[in-house]
C-alpha cells in the first residue's frame, strides 16, 4: 500500500469522509454576532459612524475612561514595568496600606472582573445622592451603556509587557472610540478587545495585591458623575485572574 | 459567487452578507474540519472566519475573488484554533470485533487509521495545503495565491504532508490471513 498511486487513492478516499454541512446553529451565531459587529472601514471614516451611533459627550467620557484605563496600564508597563505608577510618574500609596518593599510585576495571563450584575450598579446608582436623575440616566443608558443587559464584564490580558483592555455585555458589545485608540478587534462573542497605539495620560493607575489588582484614579476629580464612574471602575471591578 | 451580493456586503448590507454565508458555510466548515480533525475546533474556525470576513469585507478589492479570499481567512482561523486545541481530547476509534471484518476491510480501516495519526502530526500548515489540494481540488499555483506563499513553499508542503502519510502507511503491518472465525 506504499506505491504513489495506492497512497493517493488511499488518502484522497480517507479525505473525502468526514462532515460536509455546517451545523446550523453556529452559522446562526455567526449571523447573530454579525448584527452587532461593524465592518472595518478605516478609523477615519469610523469614528464618525460609531459617535453618531452611540456616543455623545457624556458617553464619550466613559468610553474615553475605559480607554484610559488601558492606556494607563500600558503606560505603566512599557515605561518602567513597574505596579503603581503611570507613565513613569512615581505613586503615592494610599495612607492605610501597607508599603509593598518589592513592587511586583503582574504575571502573565487573563484578568476579569466580571461578571457585574447590573442590578447591582442600578442600585449604586439609586442610592448615589450627588447625581441628578438626568445624570443618573445618562450613566446608565449613555456612559455604562447597560440599557437591556443584565451583566458588564471587564478584563485585561496580562503579556509580558503589553496589557489590553476589554469590555462588554452579555448581550451586546460595547463599542466606545477616544484618542489613543488605534484598533478594535472583535476576540469573542461578548467582547471587543482595544489596543492602544499611544498613551502619555496619566489618569489610571494599578494596585496589585499579590492576587489581583484593581485600577487607582490618578486625576482630580471634575464632576459627580465622572466621581460616580470612577468608583465603578475602581471599586466594583477587581480583577482577578482567570484560572 | 454572484458580483452585486458580494458588493452589497461589502458596502455593510448584512443581509447580503447572510446570504454568501449560507452559499458558501458548507465547504468552508468542510474544509475547517479536515484540517483541524476537530468538530469542536472547526466550529470555532468557522464561526471566527465568517464574523472575520464581515469586518474585513470593506477591504476586498476585488467582488470577483470573495471565495479564495474567504477561504484564505478560514484558513488562518484554523491556525488560530489548532494553537489552542484541546491536549485532553482523545482519538477514539472502533476496532473490529471477534474477526467479523473481511481482510479488506480490516486491511482499509488500519490504513485510515494510521491516514489519521500521520495527518495529525502533520504541521497545521502542511495540512491546510493537503485539504485544499485533494479534498478542494485546487492547484498548487491557486493554493499559493490563496495562502499568500510562494508556490516552491506550497509544493514543499504537499510533499512533506505526502511524504509524512507515506511513511505511516509503509508501517502499518500486512494483514495476516485468516483461516477461521470465532464463535
Amino acid at each position: 500500500m506504499t506505491d504513489d498511486r495506492s497512497l493517493e487513492r488511499a488518502a484522497r478516499s480517507w479525505i473525502e469522509t468526514g462532515p460536509t454541512r455546517a451545523p446550523d446553529r453556529v452559522v446562526e451565531a455567526a449571523l447573530h454576532l454579525i448584527t452587532t459587529t461593524p465592518q472595518e472601514r478605516g478609523l477615519r471614516a469610523l469614528r464618525p459612524t460609531w459617535r453618531s451611533q452611540t456616543m455623545n459627550r457624556i458617553a464619550l467620557f466613559g468610553a474615553t475612561a475605559a480607554a484610559f484605563v488601558a492606556v494607563g496600564l500600558g503606560a505603566m508597563y512599557l515605561s518602567d514595568g513597574q505596579p503603581g505608577t503611570v507613565g513613569g510618574q512615581p505613586t503615592s500609596p494610599p495612607s492605610s496600606a501597607s508599603p509593598s518593599p518589592v513592587a511586583q510585576a503582574i504575571p502573565d495571563g487573563t484578568y476579569t472582573t466580571g461578571p457585574m450584575s447590573v442590578a447591582d450598579i442600578d442600585r449604586q446608582l439609586d442610592a448615589e445622592e450627588s447625581l441628578t436623575e438626568a445624570e443618573k440616566e445618562s450613566i446608565r443608558n449613555e456612559i455604562l451603556v447597560i440599557t437591556g443587559t443584565t451583566t458588564l464584564e471587564s478584563a485585561i490580558e496580562v503579556d509580558g509587557t503589553v496589557m489590553r483592555g476589554a469590555m462588554g455585555h452579555d448581550d451586546r458589545p460595547l463599542e466606545w472610540d477616544s484618542e489613543g485608540v488605534s484598533e478594535v478587534r472583535w476576540i469573542d462573542p461578548s467582547t471587543y478587545e482595544l489596543a492602544i497605539q499611544c498613551c502619555g495620560t496619566q489618569r489610571y493607575g494599578v494596585e496589585w495585591n499579590g492576587e489581583s489588582f484593581s485600577l487607582t484614579a490618578r486625576s482630580p476629580a471634575t464632576g459627580n458623575v465622572e466621581l460616580f464612574v470612577r468608583r465603578i471602575l475602581q471599586e466594583s471591578f477587581p480583577f482577578s485572574p482567570v484560572e | 459567487m454572484d458580483r452585486d451580493l458580494v458588493e452589497r456586503a461589502r458596502a455593510g448590507d448584512r443581509e447580503a452578507f447572510a446570504v454568501l454565508v449560507h452559499q458558501v458555510s458548507d465547504t468552508l466548515y468542510a474544509v475547517a474540519h479536515r484540517i483541524l480533525r476537530d468538530t469542536g475546533l472547526a466550529e470555532d474556525a468557522l464561526q471566527n472566519a465568517l464574523v472575520l470576513a464581515w469586518r474585513r469585507l470593506p477591504r476586498l478589492r476585488d467582488p470577483d475573488k470573495f471565495e479564495a479570499w474567504i477561504h484564505r481567512i478560514l484558513v488562518h482561523a484554523c491556525y488560530d484554533e489548532s494553537e489552542r486545541a484541546r491536549p485532553w481530547v482523545t482519538t477514539v476509534r472502533v476496532l473490529p470485533m471477534n474477526g467479523l471484518s473481511t481482510p479488506d476491510a480490516s486491511d482499509d480501516l488500519a490504513n485510515r487509521d494510521e491516514l489519521e495519526r500521520a495527518f495529525r502530526r502533520l504541521s497545521i500548515e502542511q495540512r491546510a495545503v493537503f485539504v485544499l489540494h485533494h479534498y478542494l481540488g485546487l492547484p498548487l499555483v491557486e493554493i499559493a495565491e490563496l495562502l499568500d506563499i510562494p508556490a516552491g513553499t506550497a509544493r514543499s508542503r504537499l510533499h512533506y504532508a505526502i511524504a509524512g502519510l507515506r511513511d505511516a502507511l509503509a508501517a502499518v503491518p500486512e494483514p495476516v490471513p485468516q483461516e477461521g472465525r470465532l464463535a
